[in-house]
């Protein structure tokens, strides 16, 4: 267990301690607490509703659905996510060769491993769990017996779905010694988990929305012969006990939930024990390809500077899993699963026909674009391609002061190259509003801009942010990109940006004009100086970096 | 040529990593930089590339001061780190396109260096391959085959022979003598005294950040106080500051 511990210790803590100064040492929880004040609004509305919502359905029989719906709708984000973590923690954080030489036991190097991915999990779950659990133990006025129990299946509720995505994970990576191209094999690997995480997410959404006839569900409600949580819980194991345990406060279900949690844990182990150093080993091995002859293709001719830069950027970026697992993906899939999470449920027709009916009303066109500008300030801040520039250097920044190009056209090029990226992103968001939405072609266009407004603002404010402060201490890309505060300060800039012109936008109810003014001609001078500031200073930021 | 003067760098913490050094290192020659670890070799190489600000003094080069026009200089100085662990995921031919680009190089001109380089180091066979499968003598190899891309007037090398086999060592130094030997610039610095014995027409030894000795091989064993080993001078010259 202490070699568990200490490997853990590691490779999480070592993770968060980068290269923080003693002046620097505060930062972090000072940026985390900041991101944690910018969600308190949405946790404190979600504790408000599940405590309504608790108080209603207790008076039906059916309160502890309210528990089960999030219990589920948490397992199901550790699942999908899951897959993600685990290739990151598992096989892309190359400090694994370095236990391999050590007296360690495979199951402690796994073990310790799934603790590093269970704390990524925990905050992730924070989120949809714990404000649920606090409103239902309001509104049912339970005591403190509710809240610890709460806290123990909180604890454990991680571990069935983690080991799920692991296990499935640590199979497909099983067969990376046989693939040419490693790093393409581990992000296909990822992105096939996703898909199969998504699958089971979906199916098991499709399956609740086929339950829609709701005067014969109140008829078998009032006759005390339908289970919703019955309902809900068959379609995954541990629900129904942990949702028992919390809400009747029973011992039995909460030892029947621990068992099972703990028995998915020991299956996990015993399969990585045998697959995952066969992954790992085959991850790590380059081969070199056959024998190759230079042709006339391969000399490109001559590009400009700032061209052969960015292609540069845009090659590592695409190449890296972690980085374009973390840096361009999610802008390409985020959009998707939203549209498959909205079709799934069977009601994505009537949606439309509503919002369709609501855009073509013109006094509603000046919140189209306040929409548009939340919506890609949201998805744009989430993703840290600039606010993680620099830091992606390391301690290769030296090359930026060595080559013959300034340093204001470098940092450009990697503007560029994160413009790039979110453009193709935001292109695919704005057409699919536009097809589903039949919007006109004025409204498209000025969608667009306030997008390209959206996008460029968090490009800009996350690049500052990186310039003023990279984490250049890192010995792998993992720590560059998930461990790197500068994310979690823009992201929180970001989001409190859009919250706050979005409430703006709404309350004043704005027209199109004065949208057009404030989202395209306002943002968009903010921008300009922006640039011009960011080049003015690029330099003696860089330079001043030993 | 390369100018240094009185150059003086500070660290944060108020250590003078480089303590007023002065150097002239003309053309045509292949000049040593050697000194222990931490002695300010790799600070003054990095001034001297532009990485690192001067604090005090200038630096100049082919008559052209850094500080006031640092590309311009840049433009005429290969780089070649003791760290080749560089762009990893580009393969080693786009590796060589991208520097290309960079010193603005022709089609044509990238062509006939890259065919050579790549012929001399043996590395034609793996320039479709990524970096990152290749060994450290490779990552050596294709960084200097980027740095001599531009063929550039002054060369400087900091720990080259790090990591290189035997063959390719043989080939680099051979190359550095070519180079000086066409009126251009080649300084480096190294550990290894038997090296700098044989390749470089003069050396400085560095110690402290200040510098202790800057001469021929045999003006050096000229000033040791009774005949040694070159590591028994260097050791004695090093350990009395």
């Amino acid at each position: 267990m202490n070699n568990i511990l200490n490997l853990f210790k590691i490779s999480f803590l070592m993770g968060f301690r980068g290269d923080i100064s003693k002046k620097r040492k505060f930062q972090k929880p000072v940026l985390i607490a900041l991101l944690s004040l910018s969600f308190l609004p949405l946790i404190v509305s979600v504790v408000l509703l599940s405590k309504e919502l608790y108080i209603i359905l207790d008076g039906i029989g059916q309160g502890n659905i309210i528990v089960a719906l999030s219990i589920a709708s948490g397992s199901l984000v550790v699942l999908v996510f899951g897959m993600f973590y685990t290739i990151s923690a598992y096989y892309l954080a190359k400090d694994i060769t370095n236990y391999l030489s050590l007296p360690l036991k495979p199951e402690e190097i796994i073990a310790s491993r799934f603790l590093t991915t269970l704390i990524y999990e925990y905050l992730t779950l924070f989120v949809f769990v714990v404000p649920v659990i606090i409103g239902c133990g309001i509104g049912g006025s339970f005591g403190i017996f509710y809240y610890l129990i709460s806290l123990v299946v909180f604890l454990l509720l991680p571990i069935l779905p983690l080991s799920v995505a692991s296990v499935i994970i640590v199979i497909i990576m099983s067969f990376s010694r046989r693939a040419v191209n490693k790093d393409r094999f581990s992000l296909l690997s990822g992105i096939l988990g996703l898909g199969i995480g998504l699958g089971i997410n979906f199916s098991l959404q499709s399956v609740f929305s086929k339950i829609d006839d709701t005067a014969a569900i109140e008829d078998l409600i009032a006759q005390g012969k339908f289970d919703m949580l019955g309902q809900v819980s068959s379609y995954f194991p541990g629900i129904k006990n942990a949702t028992l345990a919390i809400v009747n406060h029973d011992i039995l279900q909460l030892l029947i939930f621990i068992v099972i949690a703990i028995v998915s844990f020991m299956i996990f182990l015993f399969i990585a024990k045998k697959l995952y150093f066969k992954g790992v080993l085959g991850i790590n091995q380059q081969s070199a390809k056959k024998e190759y002859k230079l042709s006339e293709t391969t000399y490109e001719k001559s590009r400009n500077t700032i061209m052969a830069y960015t292609i540069k950027e845009l090659k590592l970026i695409f190449r890296t899993p972690i980085y374009f697992m973390n840096l361009a993906l999610m802008d390409y899939l985020m959009p998707l699963i939203f549209v498959f999470a909205f079709a799934s449920t069977g009601e994505l027709g009537p949606i439309l026909e509503s919002v369709r009916t609501l855009v073509t009303n013109s006094s509603f066109h000046g919140l189209i674009l306040v929409i548009t500008f939340a919506i890609f300030m949201f998805i744009s801040s989430m993703n840290g391609i600039t606010a993680t520039c620099i830091s992606r250097e390391g301690d290769q920044l030296y090359i930026m002061k060595y080559l013959p190009m300034t340093i204001k056209d470098q940092v450009n090029a990697k503007l560029l190259s994160g413009l790039v990226v979110s453009f193709v992103g935001m292109f695919i968001v704005v057409l699919m509003i536009v097809i589903f939405l039949k919007i006109s072609l004025l409204i498209s266009i000025l969608m667009f801009l306030v997008g390209i407004n959206a996008v460029l603002l968090t490009r800009l404010t996350g690049l500052y942010i990186d310039l003023s402060k990279p984490k250049l201490k890192w010995d792998n890309e993992v720590k560059a990109v998930k461990q790197n505060m500068n994310l979690v300060l823009n992201m929180f800039i970001g989001l409190t940006m859009a919250g706050l012109f979005t409430f703006l936008g709404f309350w004043l109810h704005v027209s199109l004009f004065f949208a057009i003014c404030i989202y395209i001609l306002a943002f968009g001078i903010l921008n300009f100086i922006l640039i011009r500031f960011i080049n003015n200073k690029a330099n003696s930021l860089i330079m001043r970096i030993e | 040529m390369i100018q240094i003067n009185g150059v003086t760098k500070v660290y944060g913490n108020g250590i003078k990593a480089v303590d007023n050094i002065s150097l002239e290192i003309k053309d045509g020659e292949i000049f040593g930089f050697l000194g222990p670890n931490g002695a300010g070799k790799t600070t003054t190489i990095k001034m001297l590339t532009g990485i690192l600000p001067i604090d005090e003094g200038t630096i100049v080069i082919n008559d052209i001061d850094i500080s006031d026009h640092p590309i311009d200089v840049k433009r005429i100085i290969g780089y070649v780190s003791d760290n080749p662990n560089i762009f990893e995921r580009l393969k080693g031919i786009e590796y060589l396109n991208f520097i290309a680009d960079i010193y603005n190089v022709s089609k044509e001109d990238r062509k006939k260096s890259i065919e050579s380089l790549g012929e001399k180091f043996e590395m034609l066979n793996a320039l479709n391959d990524k970096i990152q499968s290749y060994s450290h003598g490779m990552r050596q190899k294709i960084v200097v085959m980027g740095v001599l891309l531009h063929n550039p007037d002054v060369w400087v090398l900091d720990e080259p022979l790090t990591g290189l086999d035997p063959k390719s060592s043989f080939i680099l130094k051979d190359m550095m003598r070519k180079h000086a030997d066409s009126k251009k610039t080649v300084m480096f610095s190294t550990h290894v005294l038997e090296v700098a014995e044989k390749v470089c027409d003069r050396i400085a030894v560095i110690n402290k950040g200040k510098i202790l000795f800057v001469g021929t091989m045999d003006e050096m064993k000229k000033q040791a106080k009774q005949e040694s080993s070159l590591e028994k001078m260097f050791l004695e010259m090093t350990d009395n500051e």
